[in-house]
Protein backbone atom coordinates (compact mmCIF):
# COMPACT_ATOMS: atom_id res chain seq x y z
CA UNK A 1 0.00 0.00 0.00
CA UNK A 2 1.07 3.52 -0.73
CA UNK A 3 -1.16 5.62 1.54
CA UNK A 4 -2.16 7.63 -1.54
CA UNK A 5 -5.65 8.22 -0.16
CA UNK A 6 -4.17 10.19 2.76
CA UNK A 7 -3.40 12.96 0.30
CA UNK A 8 -7.03 13.06 -0.93
CA UNK A 9 -9.83 15.20 0.51
CA UNK A 10 -12.32 15.60 -2.29
CA UNK A 11 -16.11 15.51 -2.39
CA UNK A 12 -17.83 13.01 -0.10
CA UNK A 13 -20.77 10.96 -1.28
CA UNK A 14 -24.24 12.37 -0.86
CA UNK A 15 -25.46 9.33 1.07
CA UNK A 16 -29.06 8.34 0.31
CA UNK A 17 -31.55 5.60 1.14
CA UNK A 18 -30.05 3.29 -1.49
CA UNK A 19 -26.40 3.81 -0.56
CA UNK A 20 -26.46 4.17 3.24
CA UNK A 21 -25.85 0.47 4.03
CA UNK A 22 -22.86 0.48 1.64
CA UNK A 23 -21.19 3.53 3.18
CA UNK A 24 -22.05 2.53 6.76
CA UNK A 25 -20.39 -0.83 6.13
CA UNK A 26 -17.42 0.84 4.46
CA UNK A 27 -16.87 2.91 7.60
CA UNK A 28 -16.63 -0.40 9.51
CA UNK A 29 -14.24 -1.83 6.91
CA UNK A 30 -16.80 -4.18 5.35
CA UNK A 31 -17.83 -4.58 1.73
CA UNK A 32 -21.60 -4.98 1.60
CA UNK A 33 -23.34 -5.36 -1.75
CA UNK A 34 -26.90 -6.02 -2.85
CA UNK A 35 -28.19 -9.40 -4.01
CA UNK A 36 -31.56 -9.87 -5.69
CA UNK A 37 -33.93 -11.99 -3.61
CA UNK A 38 -35.46 -13.45 -6.77
CA UNK A 39 -32.79 -13.83 -9.46
CA UNK A 40 -29.85 -13.98 -7.00
CA UNK A 41 -27.75 -11.59 -9.05
CA UNK A 42 -25.46 -9.14 -7.27
CA UNK A 43 -25.80 -5.52 -8.27
CA UNK A 44 -23.85 -2.31 -7.90
CA UNK A 45 -24.49 0.60 -7.54
CA UNK A 46 -27.25 -0.13 -5.00
CA UNK A 47 -30.87 0.54 -5.87
CA UNK A 48 -34.31 0.19 -4.31
CA UNK A 49 -34.89 -2.94 -6.40
CA UNK A 50 -33.16 -5.33 -8.78
CA UNK A 51 -32.26 -3.59 -12.04
CA UNK A 52 -32.79 -6.83 -13.92
CA UNK A 53 -36.07 -8.22 -12.57
CA UNK A 54 -37.37 -5.43 -10.28
CA UNK A 55 -37.61 -7.78 -7.28
CA UNK A 56 -36.53 -6.93 -3.73
CA UNK A 57 -32.85 -6.87 -2.87
CA UNK A 58 -30.96 -7.83 0.27
CA UNK A 59 -27.49 -6.86 1.50
CA UNK A 60 -24.73 -9.46 1.76
CA UNK A 61 -21.00 -9.39 2.52
CA UNK A 62 -18.99 -9.60 -0.69
CA UNK A 63 -15.61 -11.24 -1.17
CA UNK A 64 -13.79 -8.13 -2.35
CA UNK A 65 -11.82 -10.31 -4.76
CA UNK A 66 -11.52 -8.67 -8.16
CA UNK A 67 -9.57 -8.36 -11.37
CA UNK A 68 -8.49 -5.02 -12.77
CA UNK A 69 -10.63 -4.27 -15.84
CA UNK A 70 -9.07 -0.91 -16.66
CA UNK A 71 -7.26 1.96 -14.95
CA UNK A 72 -6.02 5.47 -15.52
CA UNK A 73 -3.23 7.39 -13.85
CA UNK A 74 -4.57 10.83 -13.04
CA UNK A 75 -2.07 13.66 -13.44
CA UNK A 76 -4.46 16.62 -13.44
CA UNK A 77 -6.93 16.02 -10.66
CA UNK A 78 -10.35 17.30 -9.72
CA UNK A 79 -10.58 19.67 -6.74
CA UNK A 80 -9.54 17.95 -3.52
CA UNK A 81 -7.28 15.39 -5.19
CA UNK A 82 -4.40 17.57 -6.46
CA UNK A 83 -2.05 16.64 -3.58
CA UNK A 84 -2.32 12.96 -4.50
CA UNK A 85 -1.22 13.14 -8.17
CA UNK A 86 -0.18 11.03 -9.87
CA UNK A 87 -2.59 8.39 -8.59
CA UNK A 88 -4.34 5.43 -10.23
CA UNK A 89 -8.11 4.95 -10.36
CA UNK A 90 -9.39 1.67 -11.70
CA UNK A 91 -12.44 -0.37 -12.55
CA UNK A 92 -12.38 -3.72 -10.79
CA UNK A 93 -14.54 -6.69 -11.74
CA UNK A 94 -15.58 -8.40 -8.52
CA UNK A 95 -16.06 -12.16 -8.62
CA UNK A 96 -19.66 -11.49 -7.65
CA UNK A 97 -20.13 -10.11 -11.16
CA UNK A 98 -20.25 -6.38 -10.51
CA UNK A 99 -17.81 -3.63 -11.42
CA UNK A 100 -16.61 -0.87 -9.08
CA UNK A 101 -14.48 2.27 -9.34
CA UNK A 102 -11.76 2.70 -6.70
CA UNK A 103 -8.24 3.98 -6.26
CA UNK A 104 -5.66 1.32 -7.11
CA UNK A 105 -3.40 1.54 -4.08
CA UNK A 106 -0.19 0.14 -5.52
CA UNK A 107 3.08 1.43 -6.99
CA UNK A 108 2.04 2.95 -10.34
CA UNK A 109 4.59 1.07 -12.42
CA UNK A 110 3.39 -2.25 -11.01
CA UNK A 111 -0.23 -1.91 -12.11
CA UNK A 112 -1.44 -4.08 -15.00
CA UNK A 113 -4.90 -4.71 -16.40
CA UNK A 114 -5.99 -8.24 -15.52
CA UNK A 115 -4.12 -8.33 -12.21
CA UNK A 116 -5.80 -9.80 -9.14
CA UNK A 117 -7.06 -7.27 -6.61
CA UNK A 118 -8.50 -7.30 -3.14
CA UNK A 119 -10.84 -4.58 -1.87
CA UNK A 120 -9.52 -2.92 1.28
CA UNK A 121 -10.66 0.17 3.10
CA UNK A 122 -8.54 3.27 3.42
CA UNK A 123 -8.89 6.63 5.12
CA UNK A 124 -8.66 9.79 3.06
CA UNK A 125 -6.87 12.84 4.47
CA UNK A 126 -10.24 14.21 5.53
CA UNK A 127 -10.93 11.03 7.54
CA UNK A 128 -13.49 9.73 5.07
CA UNK A 129 -13.21 5.94 4.64
CA UNK A 130 -13.63 4.46 1.18
CA UNK A 131 -12.91 1.17 -0.58
CA UNK A 132 -9.62 0.86 -2.49
CA UNK A 133 -8.13 -1.88 -4.65
CA UNK A 134 -4.89 -3.44 -3.46
CA UNK A 135 -2.90 -6.12 -5.29
CA UNK A 136 -4.01 -9.56 -4.18
CA UNK A 137 -1.10 -11.66 -2.97
CA UNK A 138 -0.22 -14.66 -5.06
CA UNK A 139 0.45 -15.15 -8.71
CA UNK A 140 -1.44 -12.49 -10.67
CA UNK A 141 -2.39 -14.97 -13.38
CA UNK A 142 -3.85 -17.49 -10.94
CA UNK A 143 -7.50 -17.17 -11.84
CA UNK A 144 -8.80 -20.17 -9.91
CA UNK A 145 -10.49 -18.08 -7.24
CA UNK A 146 -11.58 -15.45 -9.75
CA UNK A 147 -14.29 -17.51 -11.40
CA UNK A 148 -17.45 -15.41 -11.27
CA UNK A 149 -20.02 -16.57 -8.74
CA UNK A 150 -22.76 -15.55 -11.12
CA UNK A 151 -22.63 -14.57 -14.75
CA UNK A 152 -21.83 -10.92 -15.08
CA UNK A 153 -24.82 -8.66 -15.30
CA UNK A 154 -22.89 -6.53 -17.71
CA UNK A 155 -23.63 -8.25 -20.98
CA UNK A 156 -22.48 -6.95 -24.33
CA UNK A 157 -25.02 -4.66 -25.94
CA UNK A 158 -25.48 -6.99 -28.85
CA UNK A 159 -26.91 -9.65 -26.57
CA UNK A 160 -29.57 -7.39 -25.15
CA UNK A 161 -33.23 -7.15 -26.11
CA UNK B 1 -37.14 -10.45 -36.49
CA UNK B 2 -39.95 -8.13 -37.53
CA UNK B 3 -39.33 -5.38 -40.03
CA UNK B 4 -38.07 -2.07 -38.60
CA UNK B 5 -41.16 0.18 -38.74
CA UNK B 6 -39.04 3.34 -39.10
CA UNK B 7 -41.05 5.76 -41.16
CA UNK B 8 -39.10 9.00 -41.25
CA UNK B 9 -36.83 8.54 -44.24
CA UNK B 10 -36.68 11.62 -46.49
CA UNK B 11 -39.68 13.30 -44.81
CA UNK B 12 -37.72 16.17 -43.28
CA UNK B 13 -34.68 18.22 -44.20
CA UNK B 14 -32.09 20.54 -42.75
CA UNK B 15 -32.68 23.90 -44.42
CA UNK B 16 -30.79 26.40 -42.29
CA UNK B 17 -27.54 26.36 -40.31
CA UNK B 18 -25.38 28.83 -38.38
CA UNK B 19 -22.70 29.02 -35.74
CA UNK B 20 -21.98 32.05 -33.63
CA UNK B 21 -19.23 33.00 -31.21
CA UNK B 22 -17.28 29.74 -31.40
CA UNK B 23 -14.06 30.36 -29.50
CA UNK B 24 -14.09 33.13 -26.93
CA UNK B 25 -17.23 35.22 -26.54
CA UNK B 26 -16.77 37.32 -23.41
CA UNK B 27 -19.78 39.43 -22.53
CA UNK B 28 -22.27 37.10 -24.22
CA UNK B 29 -24.82 34.99 -22.38
CA UNK B 30 -26.16 31.53 -23.16
CA UNK B 31 -29.29 33.24 -24.50
CA UNK B 32 -27.67 36.05 -26.47
CA UNK B 33 -25.45 33.55 -28.28
CA UNK B 34 -28.43 31.38 -29.14
CA UNK B 35 -30.45 34.35 -30.33
CA UNK B 36 -27.70 35.45 -32.70
CA UNK B 37 -27.18 31.92 -34.07
CA UNK B 38 -30.94 31.39 -34.52
CA UNK B 39 -31.31 34.62 -36.47
CA UNK B 40 -28.42 33.68 -38.78
CA UNK B 41 -29.74 30.16 -39.36
CA UNK B 42 -33.24 31.43 -40.18
CA UNK B 43 -31.77 33.99 -42.59
CA UNK B 44 -29.74 31.17 -44.17
CA UNK B 45 -32.98 29.20 -44.69
CA UNK B 46 -34.94 32.17 -45.97
CA UNK B 47 -37.31 31.95 -43.00
CA UNK B 48 -38.11 34.16 -40.03
CA UNK B 49 -38.76 33.68 -36.33
CA UNK B 50 -42.49 33.87 -37.02
CA UNK B 51 -42.18 30.61 -38.97
CA UNK B 52 -40.74 28.68 -36.00
CA UNK B 53 -43.39 26.53 -34.32
CA UNK B 54 -41.07 23.88 -32.90
CA UNK B 55 -38.03 24.26 -30.63
CA UNK B 56 -35.39 21.80 -29.46
CA UNK B 57 -32.92 23.18 -26.93
CA UNK B 58 -30.50 21.32 -24.72
CA UNK B 59 -27.36 22.14 -22.81
CA UNK B 60 -25.82 22.29 -19.39
CA UNK B 61 -28.74 23.04 -17.11
CA UNK B 62 -28.64 26.82 -17.10
CA UNK B 63 -32.39 26.87 -16.56
CA UNK B 64 -35.00 24.52 -15.18
CA UNK B 65 -37.11 25.10 -18.26
CA UNK B 66 -34.73 26.03 -21.09
CA UNK B 67 -37.46 25.67 -23.72
CA UNK B 68 -39.64 28.26 -22.04
CA UNK B 69 -36.75 30.58 -21.22
CA UNK B 70 -35.34 30.56 -24.76
CA UNK B 71 -38.83 30.91 -26.29
CA UNK B 72 -39.49 33.95 -24.11
CA UNK B 73 -36.08 35.41 -25.05
CA UNK B 74 -36.74 34.94 -28.76
CA UNK B 75 -40.34 36.14 -28.47
CA UNK B 76 -41.89 32.94 -29.84
CA UNK B 77 -44.42 30.43 -28.50
CA UNK B 78 -43.66 27.22 -30.38
CA UNK B 79 -46.33 24.58 -29.85
CA UNK B 80 -43.73 21.79 -29.88
CA UNK B 81 -40.94 21.93 -27.30
CA UNK B 82 -38.25 19.33 -26.66
CA UNK B 83 -35.42 19.63 -24.13
CA UNK B 84 -34.18 16.05 -24.19
CA UNK B 85 -30.75 15.92 -22.58
CA UNK B 86 -28.64 12.91 -23.53
CA UNK B 87 -25.38 14.87 -23.53
CA UNK B 88 -23.58 16.18 -26.57
CA UNK B 89 -25.25 13.77 -28.99
CA UNK B 90 -28.63 15.33 -28.22
CA UNK B 91 -28.53 17.61 -31.23
CA UNK B 92 -28.17 14.65 -33.59
CA UNK B 93 -31.06 12.97 -31.76
CA UNK B 94 -32.92 16.26 -32.29
CA UNK B 95 -32.94 15.64 -36.06
CA UNK B 96 -34.91 12.44 -35.44
CA UNK B 97 -37.22 14.08 -32.90
CA UNK B 98 -37.85 17.03 -35.21
CA UNK B 99 -38.49 14.80 -38.22
CA UNK B 100 -40.99 12.76 -36.18
CA UNK B 101 -42.78 15.87 -34.91
CA UNK B 102 -43.00 17.33 -38.41
CA UNK B 103 -44.16 14.02 -39.91
CA UNK B 104 -46.84 13.76 -37.22
CA UNK B 105 -48.09 17.24 -37.98
CA UNK B 106 -47.16 18.66 -34.58
CA UNK B 107 -45.16 21.50 -36.10
CA UNK B 108 -43.76 22.71 -39.41
CA UNK B 109 -40.46 24.48 -38.72
CA UNK B 110 -38.15 23.37 -35.91
CA UNK B 111 -35.29 25.44 -34.52
CA UNK B 112 -32.61 23.26 -32.92
CA UNK B 113 -30.58 25.50 -30.65
CA UNK B 114 -27.48 25.30 -28.49
CA UNK B 115 -25.37 27.89 -26.73
CA UNK B 116 -22.65 27.86 -24.10
CA UNK B 117 -20.36 30.32 -22.35
CA UNK B 118 -18.38 27.60 -20.58
CA UNK B 119 -15.03 29.14 -21.50
CA UNK B 120 -15.77 32.75 -20.55
CA UNK B 121 -17.63 31.80 -17.39
CA UNK B 122 -14.96 29.28 -16.31
CA UNK B 123 -17.59 26.60 -15.81
CA UNK B 124 -15.63 23.61 -17.07
CA UNK B 125 -14.08 21.68 -14.16
CA UNK B 126 -12.50 18.23 -13.98
CA UNK B 127 -14.80 17.34 -11.09
CA UNK B 128 -17.73 17.76 -13.36
CA UNK B 129 -20.56 16.08 -11.49
CA UNK B 130 -21.96 16.31 -7.96
CA UNK B 131 -21.16 13.19 -5.86
CA UNK B 132 -24.76 12.04 -5.70
CA UNK B 133 -26.79 9.09 -6.99
CA UNK B 134 -24.55 6.79 -9.08
CA UNK B 135 -21.83 9.45 -9.16
CA UNK B 136 -21.25 9.03 -5.41
CA UNK B 137 -19.42 5.81 -6.33
CA UNK B 138 -17.02 7.55 -8.73
CA UNK B 139 -16.44 11.18 -7.75
CA UNK B 140 -15.15 10.52 -4.16
CA UNK B 141 -12.42 8.28 -5.62
CA UNK B 142 -10.93 11.14 -7.65
CA UNK B 143 -12.06 9.90 -11.07
CA UNK B 144 -12.20 13.03 -13.28
CA UNK B 145 -15.62 13.50 -14.91
CA UNK B 146 -16.20 12.91 -17.74
CA UNK B 147 -12.53 12.66 -18.81
CA UNK B 148 -11.79 9.69 -16.52
CA UNK B 149 -14.34 7.48 -18.23
CA UNK B 150 -12.78 8.12 -21.63
CA UNK B 151 -9.31 7.44 -20.21
CA UNK B 152 -10.54 4.10 -18.82
CA UNK B 153 -12.02 3.20 -22.21
CA UNK B 154 -8.78 4.11 -23.99
CA UNK B 155 -6.73 2.11 -21.50
CA UNK B 156 -8.93 -0.96 -21.98
CA UNK B 157 -8.85 -0.57 -25.78
CA UNK B 158 -5.05 -0.52 -25.66
CA UNK B 159 -5.05 -3.65 -23.48
CA UNK B 160 -7.51 -5.63 -25.61
CA UNK B 161 -6.41 -4.61 -29.08
CA UNK B 162 -2.86 -3.30 -28.78
CA UNK B 163 -3.93 0.22 -29.71
CA UNK B 164 -1.09 2.68 -29.11
CA UNK B 165 -0.85 6.29 -27.87
CA UNK B 166 0.56 7.16 -31.31
CA UNK B 167 -2.60 5.86 -32.97
CA UNK B 168 -4.80 7.91 -30.64
CA UNK B 169 -2.63 10.94 -31.43
CA UNK B 170 -3.28 10.41 -35.16
CA UNK B 171 -6.90 11.43 -34.55
CA UNK B 172 -5.78 14.77 -33.11
CA UNK B 173 -3.28 15.30 -35.93
CA UNK B 174 -5.92 14.65 -38.61
CA UNK B 175 -8.36 17.00 -36.88
CA UNK B 176 -5.72 19.74 -36.85
CA UNK B 177 -5.02 19.26 -40.54
CA UNK B 178 -8.71 19.75 -41.29
CA UNK B 179 -8.80 22.77 -38.96
CA UNK B 180 -5.93 24.31 -40.90
CA UNK B 181 -8.35 24.46 -43.85
CA UNK B 182 -11.12 26.06 -41.76
CA UNK B 183 -10.71 29.83 -41.42
CA UNK B 184 -13.08 29.80 -38.41
CA UNK B 185 -10.89 27.41 -36.42
CA UNK B 186 -8.67 28.96 -33.76
CA UNK B 187 -6.22 26.04 -33.65
CA UNK B 188 -4.45 26.25 -36.98
CA UNK B 189 -0.77 25.56 -36.25
CA UNK B 190 0.94 22.40 -37.43
CA UNK B 191 0.58 19.44 -35.08
CA UNK B 192 2.50 16.16 -35.09
CA UNK B 193 2.05 12.85 -33.29
CA UNK B 194 5.16 13.72 -31.27
CA UNK B 195 3.57 17.04 -30.22
CA UNK B 196 0.53 15.18 -28.88
CA UNK B 197 2.66 12.62 -27.03
CA UNK B 198 4.85 15.38 -25.58
CA UNK B 199 1.90 17.38 -24.29
CA UNK B 200 1.12 17.08 -20.56
CA UNK B 201 -0.63 13.89 -19.46
CA UNK B 202 -4.07 14.58 -17.99
CA UNK B 203 -5.28 11.06 -17.20
CA UNK B 204 -3.33 8.27 -18.89
CA UNK B 205 -3.34 7.46 -21.73
CA UNK B 206 -4.92 10.82 -22.61
CA UNK B 207 -2.65 13.85 -23.00
CA UNK B 208 -3.97 17.38 -23.10
CA UNK B 209 -3.85 17.26 -26.93
CA UNK B 210 -5.97 14.08 -26.88
CA UNK B 211 -8.72 16.25 -25.34
CA UNK B 212 -11.15 18.60 -27.03
CA UNK B 213 -10.93 22.37 -26.75
CA UNK B 214 -12.86 24.30 -24.13
CA UNK B 215 -14.61 27.17 -25.90
CA UNK B 216 -17.77 29.26 -25.94
CA UNK B 217 -20.14 29.06 -28.86
CA UNK B 218 -23.62 28.57 -30.24
CA UNK B 219 -25.21 26.72 -33.10
CA UNK B 220 -28.62 26.69 -34.73
CA UNK B 221 -30.17 24.27 -37.21
CA UNK B 222 -33.53 24.69 -38.95
CA UNK B 223 -35.52 21.60 -39.93
CA UNK B 224 -38.72 21.51 -41.96
CA UNK B 225 -40.62 19.06 -44.15
CA UNK B 226 -38.96 17.80 -47.31
CA UNK B 227 -41.85 19.33 -49.31
CA UNK B 228 -41.40 22.79 -47.91
CA UNK B 229 -37.61 22.51 -48.12
CA UNK B 230 -37.81 22.51 -51.94
CA UNK B 231 -38.97 26.13 -51.96
CA UNK B 232 -36.41 27.53 -49.53
CA UNK B 233 -33.17 29.40 -50.02
CA UNK B 234 -30.67 26.54 -49.72
CA UNK B 235 -30.37 23.04 -51.17
CA UNK B 236 -32.41 20.68 -48.98
CA UNK B 237 -30.37 18.21 -46.94
CA UNK B 238 -32.65 15.25 -46.29
CA UNK B 239 -32.69 13.17 -43.11
CA UNK B 240 -32.70 9.66 -44.59
CA UNK B 241 -31.96 7.51 -41.54
CA UNK B 242 -31.52 8.00 -37.82
CA UNK B 243 -31.27 6.09 -34.57
CA UNK B 244 -30.52 6.72 -30.90
CA UNK B 245 -29.19 4.40 -28.20
CA UNK B 246 -27.76 4.49 -24.71
CA UNK B 247 -26.23 2.00 -22.33
CA UNK B 248 -25.49 3.71 -19.00
CA UNK B 249 -24.90 7.02 -17.25
CA UNK B 250 -21.76 6.35 -15.18
CA UNK B 251 -18.82 4.28 -16.44
CA UNK B 252 -19.26 1.84 -13.56
CA UNK B 253 -22.29 0.53 -15.45
CA UNK B 254 -20.85 0.62 -18.98
CA UNK B 255 -21.25 -2.95 -20.24
CA UNK B 256 -18.07 -3.11 -22.32
CA UNK B 257 -15.69 -0.18 -22.32
CA UNK B 258 -14.54 -0.82 -25.88
CA UNK B 259 -18.02 -0.89 -27.43
CA UNK B 260 -20.42 2.04 -27.19
CA UNK B 261 -24.13 2.33 -27.86
CA UNK B 262 -22.99 3.46 -31.31
CA UNK B 263 -22.79 -0.23 -32.18
CA UNK B 264 -26.59 -0.11 -31.92
CA UNK B 265 -27.48 3.35 -33.24
CA UNK B 266 -24.92 3.29 -36.07
CA UNK B 267 -25.97 0.08 -37.85
CA UNK B 268 -29.63 0.91 -37.17
CA UNK B 269 -29.37 4.36 -38.76
CA UNK B 270 -27.55 2.95 -41.80
CA UNK B 271 -30.10 0.18 -42.14
CA UNK B 272 -33.00 2.63 -41.92
CA UNK B 273 -31.36 4.72 -44.62
CA UNK B 274 -30.90 1.61 -46.77
CA UNK B 275 -27.16 2.27 -46.76
CA UNK B 276 -23.86 1.02 -45.43
CA UNK B 277 -20.82 3.00 -44.25
CA UNK B 278 -19.43 2.67 -47.78
CA UNK B 279 -22.25 4.85 -49.08
CA UNK B 280 -21.28 8.03 -47.23
CA UNK B 281 -18.77 10.59 -48.47
CA UNK B 282 -18.25 12.50 -45.23
CA UNK B 283 -18.19 11.49 -41.56
CA UNK B 284 -18.89 13.99 -38.79
CA UNK B 285 -18.38 12.21 -35.51
CA UNK B 286 -17.94 13.21 -31.91
CA UNK B 287 -14.34 13.80 -30.84
CA UNK B 288 -14.50 14.91 -27.23
CA UNK B 289 -11.32 12.85 -26.89
CA UNK B 290 -9.24 11.01 -29.48
CA UNK B 291 -10.57 7.67 -28.21
CA UNK B 292 -14.14 8.87 -28.86
CA UNK B 293 -13.52 9.07 -32.60
CA UNK B 294 -11.69 5.75 -32.70
CA UNK B 295 -14.54 3.93 -30.92
CA UNK B 296 -17.13 5.65 -33.09
CA UNK B 297 -15.48 4.62 -36.37
CA UNK B 298 -15.43 1.01 -35.16
CA UNK B 299 -18.99 1.04 -33.83
CA UNK B 300 -20.35 2.69 -36.99
CA UNK B 301 -18.76 -0.10 -39.01
CA UNK B 302 -16.05 1.78 -40.89
CA UNK B 303 -13.63 -0.81 -39.56
CA UNK B 304 -13.83 -3.91 -37.37
CA UNK B 305 -13.79 -3.68 -33.58
CA UNK B 306 -10.22 -3.31 -32.42
CA UNK B 307 -8.94 -2.06 -35.77
CA UNK B 308 -9.62 1.62 -35.12
CA UNK B 309 -6.00 2.37 -34.28
CA UNK B 310 -4.71 1.15 -37.61
CA UNK B 311 -7.70 2.67 -39.41
CA UNK B 312 -6.95 6.25 -38.28
CA UNK B 313 -3.19 5.99 -38.84
CA UNK B 314 -1.09 7.28 -41.68
CA UNK B 315 -3.33 10.24 -42.43
CA UNK B 316 -6.24 8.05 -43.53
CA UNK B 317 -8.86 10.35 -41.93
CA UNK B 318 -6.94 13.56 -42.66
CA UNK B 319 -7.39 15.79 -45.74
CA UNK B 320 -6.49 13.73 -48.80
CA UNK B 321 -7.00 10.49 -46.88
CA UNK B 322 -9.37 7.64 -47.62
CA UNK B 323 -12.21 8.85 -45.40
CA UNK B 324 -13.06 12.49 -44.65
CA UNK B 325 -13.69 12.64 -40.89
CA UNK B 326 -14.55 15.81 -38.95
CA UNK B 327 -13.77 18.24 -41.73
CA UNK B 328 -14.29 21.34 -39.55
CA UNK B 329 -11.41 20.32 -37.30
CA UNK B 330 -13.91 18.93 -34.83
CA UNK B 331 -14.01 19.45 -31.11
CA UNK B 332 -10.29 18.75 -30.99
CA UNK B 333 -9.23 21.69 -33.16
CA UNK B 334 -12.25 23.79 -34.13
CA UNK B 335 -14.50 24.42 -31.12
CA UNK B 336 -16.08 22.57 -28.22
CA UNK B 337 -18.49 24.56 -26.06
CA UNK B 338 -19.29 21.49 -23.92
CA UNK B 339 -21.68 19.80 -26.32
CA UNK B 340 -20.51 19.41 -29.88
CA UNK B 341 -23.43 17.60 -31.51
CA UNK B 342 -25.01 20.58 -33.27
CA UNK B 343 -21.71 21.39 -34.98
CA UNK B 344 -21.63 17.89 -36.48
CA UNK B 345 -24.94 18.62 -38.20
CA UNK B 346 -23.84 22.08 -39.31
CA UNK B 347 -20.59 20.85 -40.87
CA UNK B 348 -22.27 17.87 -42.54
CA UNK B 349 -24.87 20.19 -44.06
CA UNK B 350 -22.19 22.61 -45.23
CA UNK B 351 -20.30 19.77 -46.92
CA UNK B 352 -23.43 18.39 -48.62
CA UNK B 353 -24.34 21.85 -49.89
CA UNK B 354 -20.84 22.22 -51.31
CA UNK B 355 -20.16 25.29 -49.14
CA UNK B 356 -17.16 24.07 -47.18
CA UNK B 357 -14.55 26.18 -48.97
CA UNK B 358 -10.99 24.86 -48.95
CA UNK B 359 -11.98 21.77 -46.99
CA UNK B 360 -14.84 20.81 -49.32
CA UNK B 361 -14.99 17.09 -50.03
CA UNK B 362 -15.51 16.98 -53.79
CA UNK B 363 -18.95 15.77 -54.79
CA UNK B 364 -20.05 14.98 -51.22
CA UNK B 365 -23.65 13.80 -51.41
CA UNK B 366 -24.16 11.74 -48.26
CA UNK B 367 -22.89 12.22 -44.71
CA UNK B 368 -23.19 10.49 -41.38
CA UNK B 369 -23.44 12.53 -38.18
CA UNK B 370 -22.65 10.57 -35.04
CA UNK B 371 -22.86 12.06 -31.57
CA UNK B 372 -21.67 10.62 -28.27
CA UNK B 373 -23.00 11.94 -24.98
CA UNK B 374 -22.09 11.67 -21.30
CA UNK B 375 -19.32 9.21 -20.50
CA UNK B 376 -19.65 7.21 -23.73
CA UNK B 377 -23.20 6.81 -22.41
CA UNK B 378 -25.53 7.74 -25.27
CA UNK B 379 -25.22 7.95 -29.03
CA UNK B 380 -27.27 9.35 -31.87
CA UNK B 381 -26.61 8.69 -35.54
CA UNK B 382 -28.18 10.42 -38.53
CA UNK B 383 -27.59 9.88 -42.24
CA UNK B 384 -28.03 13.00 -44.36
CA UNK B 385 -28.29 13.28 -48.15
CA UNK B 386 -28.40 16.18 -50.58
CA UNK B 387 -31.75 16.17 -52.34
CA UNK B 388 -31.42 15.14 -55.97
Amino acid sequence: MTNVTERMAGPRPVVDCDSKPFWDAAARGELLLQVCAACQRWQFPPRAQCARCAADVTWRAASGTATLYSYTVVHRAPAGFADAVPYAVGLGDLIEGVRMVAVVDAPLDSITIGQALQVAFARRGDDFVLPVFRPKPGRPDDARDLTPISATQQEPLSRRG
Amino acid sequence: MSRDPYGLSRLAAVVGIAEYGCGMSPGETVLSLQGRAARLALRDAGLGLADVDGLFVSGYPYAERPGLLLSEYLGIQPSWLDSTNVGGCGFVAALEHAAAAIAAGLCRVVLISYGSTQYSSGLRKLGGRPPEFSYQFEVPHGLPQPLGGYALAASRHMYEFGTTPDQLAEVAVAARQWAMLNPAAPQRGELTVDDVLASPMIASPLHVLDCCLVTDGAGAVIVTSADRARDLAQPAILIVGSACAHSHETVTSMPDMTTTAGAVSGPSAFSRAGMTPRDVDVVQTYDSFTITTLLALEDLGFCAKGEGGAFVSGGRIAPGGELAVNTSGGGLSYCHPGMFGIFLVIEATRQLRGQAGQRQVAGARRAVCHGVGGQLSATATAILERAA
